[in-house]
């Protein structure tokens, strides 16, 4: 227990919208240098990137759900694009809709963002707060991975391919 | 230029009639065909300047998005390529080129877990692909026209500096020669029968 306040308290703090404080591998060895076996293995199975249905108990089954309703959301809305409809989302707002890719990416990163903070409430010191800062962590460089230039160069690699992609 | 051989003969001046006579006939055709092949890679490279504006305008319209194809979660660069540019052969001012048709593209299935930007980026992609391959066949198009003017330009200089030229100094050389040796003939004959007298 002393070890998961140690841990959740030398965290830097994370912001939506701003640089991440550290990499998720940095987290991840801080992580794996104060935990036992088994809950660095619990922390490990969490992932929004590589998400797997059912993962969870207690709040954060209340959360995979809502990230299965999501996906569910994202279907709908795909087949609504394709069948020329106006869609019927679970979770995401019809306004979603109207906007350009990247505001609608941002709009559910924040309802993500949202949801994971309801979960944080109550549970300080604890591994769903980890779990959530972890979660935090992910979208966070999600967010910062977004660039106007790079975004240009990878349209470029595609539609030109003999110009090669800088890294 | 060197000197041309000319026979003085009527036979010879007949010919030559003949080419000037085709080739004042063919001259006007060759320049109307110029003319034509000018005209046409004009409209295609204005085709192509239209084309390149909608890439623009389509580049425009994604900048204010085209920063979440950067998405770290996503490699969007795997997921389309071009499988074929199809094309039809048409002829265009006389020149069989390839009229572009479709693209047929490699579009991987996108998984339900991807995010939603990833369909409209393929949408630009595709859009994006097409009108460049269809800036390729034009610039095809461009490079035979431009091919064939130059052969057309090549034959008008000829009727123009060779052919006609040609035959028109050597029919009036033929001419002079033929003249000069009839009133000779005349001449000498007149001369004889005056010896006889």
């Amino acid at each position: 227990m002393s070890q998961l306040v140690y841990l959740i308290s030398s965290l830097p703090s994370l912001t939506f919208g701003e640089a991440p404080p550290l990499t998720i591998d940095e987290f991840l060895q801080e992580a794996k240098n104060q935990l036992s076996n088994k809950r660095f293995q619990k922390l490990e199975q969490f992932s929004l990137q590589h998400f797997k249905n059912g993962d969870g108990k207690g709040k954060l089954k209340k959360f995979t759900t809502l990230i299965d309703e999501l996906q569910a959301d994202m279907i709908e809305m795909r087949a609504a694009r394709k069948q020329k409809r106006s869609p019927h989302p679970i979770n995401l707002s019809k306004s979603i809709i109207e906007m350009n890719p990247l505001e609608r990416e941002l709009a559910i990163i924040q309802w993500q963002w949202d949801e994971l903070s309801s979960m944080e409430v109550g549970a300080t010191f604890t591994m769903t707060e980890l779990i959530v800062y972890k979660l935090k962590l992910e979208l966070v460089h999600r967010i910062y991975s977004f660039n106007e230039e790079q975004g240009a160069k990878v349209l470029e690699s595609v539609v030109n391919p003999s110009q090669k992609l800088e890294d | 230029m060197p000197e041309m051989k000319i026979k003085y003969t009527k036979t010879e001046r007949a010919r030559q009639k003949k080419i000037l006579k085709v080739s004042q006939r063919m001259l006007p055709l060759f320049e109307a065909m110029e003319k034509s092949l000018m005209v046409t890679i004009n409209s295609i490279a204005e085709q192509i300047e239209k084309i390149q504006e909608a890439i623009e305008r389509n580049n425009e319209k994604a900048k204010p998005w085209i920063s979440v194809l950067n998405d770290e979660w996503v490699d969007v660069k795997d997921l389309i390529s071009v499988n074929e540019i199809i094309t039809h052969p048409v002829d265009i001012a006389g020149v069989r080129v390839h009229q572009f048709e479709k693209v047929d593209f490699n579009v991987e299935l996108i998984g339900d877990e991807l995010p939603l930007w990833v369909d409209d980026a393929i949408e630009l992609m595709q859009e994006q692909l097409k009108l460049k391959a269809e800036i390729k066949c034009l610039e095809d198009q461009i490079a035979l026209l431009e091919e064939e003017l130059l052969e057309v330009r090549a034959r008008v200089k000829l009727f123009e500096n060779r052919r006609i030229p040609n035959a028109k100094i050597a029919i009036r050389k033929i001419s002079q020669k033929l003249q000069d040796d009839e009133r000779l003939t005349i001449a000498t004959a007149k001369v004889v029968k005056n010896k006889t007298e």
